[in-house]
C-alpha cells in the first residue's frame, strides 16, 4: 500500500511559547512531504489550557527561552501521562531544544534552581553551561543531520539512555560529544535550522514510523526531488562553512 | 575639554584617515581614542545643553534616531548623532571624531544616539542620557542574545537610568512595563503606540515579542503619541491633543509607530518650543535612513532597498508591500547566523522571487519551496545575482525590490558603485 490518500495527524505542542526557532517549519516539512506524495496532513496545536488532545500520528515540540518552559510547565505536567503512553506505544515525536529539556527529568536553571520536567526522556539539562552557537553535524542511526545549535546547556543522560547521535563536526565545542536523546521513536535534539526541512532523512523517519502502524511503507519518491535537491544544496553550503565562527554575547 | 584631548583626537583622526584609505568605515579610531583618553567620552554630556537622548530597540533604531534628529533640526537645534550601526562605545567616539574641534569641543545642542542593547547600560552610565526612548523587543539575533527576555532587561535596565524621561511602547509586552521598575517619580514614563484598530488592520500586527515571564499586561493606558490611522507612506498621529497628518520616509506601519515615538521624544526635548507645523514639514522632506526603504539608482532604474536583520523586520517590511513587487532580489549571507526563523515569516506578500543570493540562499530557496512561491534563480554569488537582475527588462509599472540583510546590502552597494559607508546623513 502506498501513502497516497492517507492523512497524517500532526500535533504541535505550545507553538507560541516553544516555537521561536522556526519550529513551525518542522511541522510544515512533514506536511509538505506528505502532500508531495499525494497524502495529506492535518495540523493541530495544543496550547495552555486546551483539553487533553486525542492521540496524533506525530508529535512536534520546539524551542524557546526558559521563561517559556516555565509558562507551559503546569499544563505540560497535566499532559505528561498521556505523552508517556504515546511514546511507549511508539508514536514518533520530535523535540528540539527547550522542548526536549521540558520532556526530560529535570532542568537546572542558571540560578541553580531545579525544575522538574515530565520524565519522558531520561536526561537532565544544566543551563549554566558554556555557550554553543554555530553549525553542527550529528551522525545518528537515522542518518547524518545538519543544522545550527544555539544554547548554553550540558545534557546528562541517565544510565542506559541512548543519545540521538554524536556531534561529528562544528566549532562550538560540542564536536565529539553526544547529541540529544532517543526513546523508542521519540527523538530529542539540539539541532535547529529548522532540522526537518534541511534533513529529509529525519522527516522521512518520522513519517515512516507513523505510517508503518497502518501497514504502509513510506519512502522518498521522485515527487520529493525538488525538496531534496534544495535541502542538499543548503546542507552543502553549511558543510562548506561548518567552521564559521559566529560571535556571541 | 582642552588640550589634553588634542593628541588623542589627532591620533584618532589619523587612524580614521588610514582606515578609510583602506576602504573601511571602522570603529577602530574610536576604540583608540577611548583607550588613550578614557575621560573623553564621559565629558560629552556636559557640552550639550539639550542633553543626550538614547534610542534603543530590536528594530527601528536607525530610522527613529534619524527621525528625532531631523525633527529637532527642523526646530533649529544643532544635533549630534551617530551613523547607523555605529552604536557601540567605539562607534560613538568614531562619529565624534569627525565633528569635534581639535580640543574635543562639539558644536551641538543635543545628542541623539542609537545604542546597541548589549552596551546600553554601560553607555548610560558614561553618557547620562536625559531621555531614553525604547522602541520594541522583537525576537532578534538569538545567536547573539540567546534569550529575548535578556534583551528586554538590557533595555529596561537602561531606561530606568534616564535622568528625566523614558519614552516607551505601549504595544510592547515587555517595555510597556518599565514603570514597575522605577521606584521614585523619575524618570517620568510616557507612552507611544498605535490604536487597536490600526494594529488589527496590519497582517501580522506589530510582531513584538510575547512576554511569557510576566503576562500581567499594563492594560489600558493613554499614549501621549498614538498612530490613529495609517496607509502606506502616510499616517495620522495624535499628539498633545492634535492630529498630525505626516508623510513617512518609507512604507510600513512600523515607520508610523517609529514616527509616533520620535514625535513624543522630540516634544520632550523641545518642551514649549515644539511646533506641530515644523514637525509635519520635517517629515515631508525627510529622506529614509540608510537602506530602510531607500531608493537607489541601478542602471536606468530605481531600486528599492529593504534591509532586514531578523524575522520581525522582514515580516513588517513584507507586510508593507501593497502589491507584490514586480522584480525581487532576496539575499542573505552568513552575516545572519541562524535563520531558523525564516519558517516563522509569512512570505505570501511575494508572488515570486527572481533571484535568491548569498551564502544562505539555498536555505531561503528551500523555505520558499515549502511556501509554494516560485524562485527563478538561486545564485549564491551576489555579483552574479545582480547581473541577472540587471539583464532583466525594465519593470513595466511595478518596482524592483532588493530585500537584503545588512552585509548583503553593503556588498550590493559596493558592487553598483554606491559603496559609501554609513557616514553623514
Amino acid at each position: 500500500m502506498t501513502a497516497a490518500g492517507q492523512t497524517v495527524d500532526i500535533l504541535q505542542l505550545y507553538p507560541g511559547e516553544l516555537g521561536v526557532t522556526g519550529d513551525s517549519g518542522n511541522v510544515l516539512a512533514i506536511a509538505t512531504r506528505l502532500e508531495r506524495a499525494e497524502a495529506s496532513a492535518t495540523v493541530r496545536h495544543h496550547r495552555v489550557g486546551d483539553p487533553l488532545p486525542e492521540r496524533p500520528d506525530i508529535v512536534v515540540i520546539g524551542n524557546g527561552p526558559l521563561s517559556a518552559v516555565r509558562s507551559v510547565l503546569d499544563d505540560a505536567r497535566r499532559l505528561a501521562p498521556t505523552l508517556t503512553d504515546w511514546v511507549a506505544a511508539g508514536i514518533p515525536l520530535l523535540a528540539v531544544g527547550a522542548g526536549m529539556e521540558l520532556l526530560g527529568e529535570r532542568i537546572l536553571s542558571p540560578e541553580r534552581e531545579t525544575i522538574a520536567g515530565l520524565g519522558i526522556f531520561p536526561i537532565t539539562t544544566d543551563r549554566a553551561g558554556s555557550r554553543h552557537a554555530g553549525y553542527l553535524v550529528v551522525e545518528s542511526p537515522v542518518g547524518p543531520v545538519v543544522g545550527f545549535e544555539d544554547h548554553r546547556t550540558v545534557t546528562t543522560r541517565g544510565e542506559g539512555a541512548v543519545a540521538f547521535g554524536r556531534v561529528t563536526a562544528g566549532v562550538t565545542g560540542t564536536a565529539g560529544s553526544e547529541d540529544g536523546i532517543r526513546v523508542a521513536n521519540a527523538i530529542g535534539t539540539r539541532v535547529q535550522g529548522p532540522v526537518l526541512p534541511l534533513n529529509p532523512v529525519l522527516t522521512d523517519f518520522l513519517i515512516a514510523r507513523a505510517l508503518e502502524r497502518r501497514g504502509i511503507d513510506w519512502r522518498a519518491a521522485s515527487a520529493h526531488g525538488e525538496l531534496d535537491r534544495l535541502a542538499s544544496e543548503a546542507r552543502a553550503v553549511i558543510l562548506a562553512n561548518i567552521d564559521h565562527v559566529f560571535s556571541t554575547i | 575639554m582642552g588640550l589634553r584631548y588634542t593628541l588623542p583626537i589627532l591620533i584618532g583622526r589619523l587612524a580614521r584617515v588610514a582606515t578609510r584609505a583602506r576602504g573601511g568605515g571602522s570603529a577602530y579610531p574610536g576604540h583608540l581614542v577611548n583607550r588613550l583618553a578614557p575621560s573623553y567620552l564621559p565629558s560629552l554630556p556636559d557640552q550639550l545643553p539639550g542633553g543626550v537622548v538614547f534610542v534603543l530597540g530590536s528594530n527601528g533604531k536607525s530610522t527613529t534616531t534619524h527621525m528625532v534628529s531631523e525633527l529637532l533640526r527642523a526646530h533649529g537645534l544643532r544635533v549630534f548623532t551617530n551613523p547607523t550601526g555605529a552604536n557601540l562605545p567605539q562607534g560613538v567616539t568614531s562619529a565624534l571624531l569627525s565633528e569635534v574641534s581639535i580640543t574635543g569641543r562639539l558644536s551641538a545642542d543635543v545628542a541623539v544616539l542609537e545604542i546597541d542593547e548589549a552596551y546600553a547600560v554601560k553607555l548610560a552610565r558614561t553618557l547620562r542620557p536625559s531621555i531614553v526612548l525604547m522602541l520594541n523587543v522583537q525576537v532578534d539575533q538569538l545567536f547573539r542574545f540567546y534569550e529575548t527576555e535578556r534583551v528586554a532587561d538590557m533595555m529596561i535596565d537602561t531606561g530606568v537610568l534616564a535622568a528625566s524621561h523614558v519614552v516607551t511602547n505601549r504595544e510592547d509586552p515587555y517595555l510597556s512595563k518599565v514603570g514597575r521598575k522605577i521606584p521614585g517619580d523619575r524618570p517620568v514614563v510616557s507612552f507611544f503606540g498605535a490604536s487597536p484598530e490600526v494594529v488589527a488592520a496590519s497582517a501580522h500586527g506589530l510582531v513584538n515579542a510575547e512576554d511569557f515571564r510576566d503576562t500581567d499586561a499594563v492594560g489600558e493606558v493613554d499614549a501621549a503619541s498614538e498612530v490613529v490611522a495609517w496607509s502606506g507612506t502616510t499616517a495620522r498621529i495624535e499628539i498633545g491633543g492634535e492630529d498630525l497628518d505626516i508623510v513617512l520616509p518609507a512604507r510600513g506601519l512600523h515607520y508610523a509607530v517609529d514616527a509616533a515615538a520620535a514625535l513624543q521624544t522630540a516634544r520632550l526635548v523641545l518642551e514649549s518650543q515644539f511646533s506641530a507645523e515644523r514637525a509635519v514639514e520635517a517629515f515631508r522632506v525627510m529622506r529614509p535612513a540608510y537602506g530602510r526603504g531607500e531608493l537607489l539608482r541601478f542602471g536606468q532604474e530605481d531600486v528599492e532597498i529593504t534591509m532586514f536583520k531578523n524575522g520581525a523586520s522582514l515580516q513588517l517590511n513584507l507586510d508593507a508591500f501593497d502589491t507584490p513587487p514586480e522584480q525581487v532580489l532576496l539575499a542573505i549571507d552568513e552575516g545572519t547566523p541562524d535563520i531558523s526563523w525564516i519558517y516563522d515569516v509569512d512570505f505570501s506578500a511575494l508572488d515570486h522571487v527572481d533571484v535568491i543570493s548569498g551564502a544562505k540562499g539555498w536555505q531561503v530557496a528551500l523555505r520558499l519551496e515549502h511556501a509554494g512561491i516560485p524562485v527563478h534563480h538561486v545564485e549564491p554569488e551576489l555579483k552574479k545575482g545582480l547581473e541577472i537582475m540587471r539583464a532583466m527588462p525594465k519593470p513595466e509599472n511595478g518596482r524592483k525590490a532588493w530585500i537584503v540583510n545588512y552585509e548583503q546590502m553593503m556588498y550590493a552597494r559596493k558592487l553598483v558603485g554606491q559603496g559609501d559607508m554609513e557616514i553623514a546623513r
